[in-house]
């Protein structure tokens, strides 16, 4: 039955903003983490999300076709900043510390962002739903 | 001769009226399953709002009714079609690697965006309403034809 399809592709969707909404939380409970290097200085994780073809799947056990997956996440290449701040117990040898990259406007922006596109996929579910419940009705009639 | 009369009864309704009830449901089950089909393809584009450089993907239903149906002689299928939609591209201007003969176009978007994704969601979302639409006038068709046929069987 191809309702089970719509259903799968918006399950698909669903599962891939939730990631995009882990992924902001993480973000914006790190914001003001401060790091002693530049290079472990923490960093906004961006979730890339790729189209899944028809006949591919998750993974390999999944019967989920078609849809959308995550495909990888990467780093945010925003400059990280270099605060003066000598008193801090994690300053390098020149008083500095490195703040991370998230800014917290951007992240609340994707969160909605992200809970927009995940409501829809709720409603396409939804509305599949509803229609398979009415086609079944027709051996009622 | 009564067994015997029963016997051609039956006969007659496996051959002669299984093909008529078929007949009578082909087109609107045809019409369904490709409606499905189109709600698929929009959910799909849903689900991809946020992929890059995704492509929005429809379906040309009238197209595609016309080839589930076959080389139908009748006038009403005699229309041919090349886009449904101004915003869709025809068979003829689409390059020779797009797969035509699946009746699946891609939508050209009102105004493009950076990461090359082409569904503009409020477009997919109104899509998607009107092939739910679609879909539940052909359920109704379906319905009144259902019950026409039991209003026969019973005699009413």
């Amino acid at each position: 039955m191809s309702f089970e399809k719509i259903m799968s592709i918006g399950g698909t969707g669903l599962n891939a903003q939730l990631v995009r909404m882990n992924a902001t939380a993480s973000n914006l409970a790190n914001a003001g983490v401060v790091s002693g290097s530049e290079d472990t200085a923490f960093r906004a994780q961006r979730p890339v999300f790729a189209t899944l073809l028809a006949g591919d799947t998750v993974n390999e056990n999944a019967d989920v076709q078609g849809g959308v997956r995550v495909d990888r996440i990467v780093n945010d290449t925003k400059p990280i900043e270099k605060i003066y701040e000598p008193g801090n117990a994690l300053a390098d040898e020149e008083g500095y510390v490195f703040s991370s990259n998230v800014k917290e406007i951007e992240e609340l922006i994707d969160m909605l962002d992200a809970s927009r596109a995940y409501q829809n996929n709720v409603e396409v579910i939804n509305t599949a739903k509803d229609l398979l419940s009415k086609t079944l009705d027709l051996i009622k009639i | 001769m009564v067994p015997a009369l029963s016997l051609i009864a039956i006969n007659y309704f496996q051959t002669v009226m299984a093909q008529t009830l078929d007949n009578y449901f082909a087109f609107n089950q045809a019409a369904m399953s490709l409606k499905t089909e189109r709600l698929e393809v929009i959910s799909g584009n849903i689900a991809n709002a946020s992929t890059p450089g995704f492509k929005a993907k429809d379906l040309d239903f009238a197209s595609l009714l016309k080839k589930s149906f076959g080389k139908t002689t009748s006038a009403e299928f005699d229309v041919e079609m090349l886009a449904s939609h101004s915003s869709h591209l025809g068979y003829s201007n689409l390059p020779k690697w797009m797969n035509v003969d699946s009746g699946i176009n891609y939508t050209v978007p009102l105004s493009p965006s950076l990461d090359d994704n082409t569904v503009e969601i409020g477009v997919e979302q109104a899509k998607y309403a009107r092939a739910v639409i679609d879909y539940q006038a052909s359920l109704q068709f379906m319905e009144s034809k259902i019950s026409g046929l039991r209003k026969v069987l019973k005699g009413e």
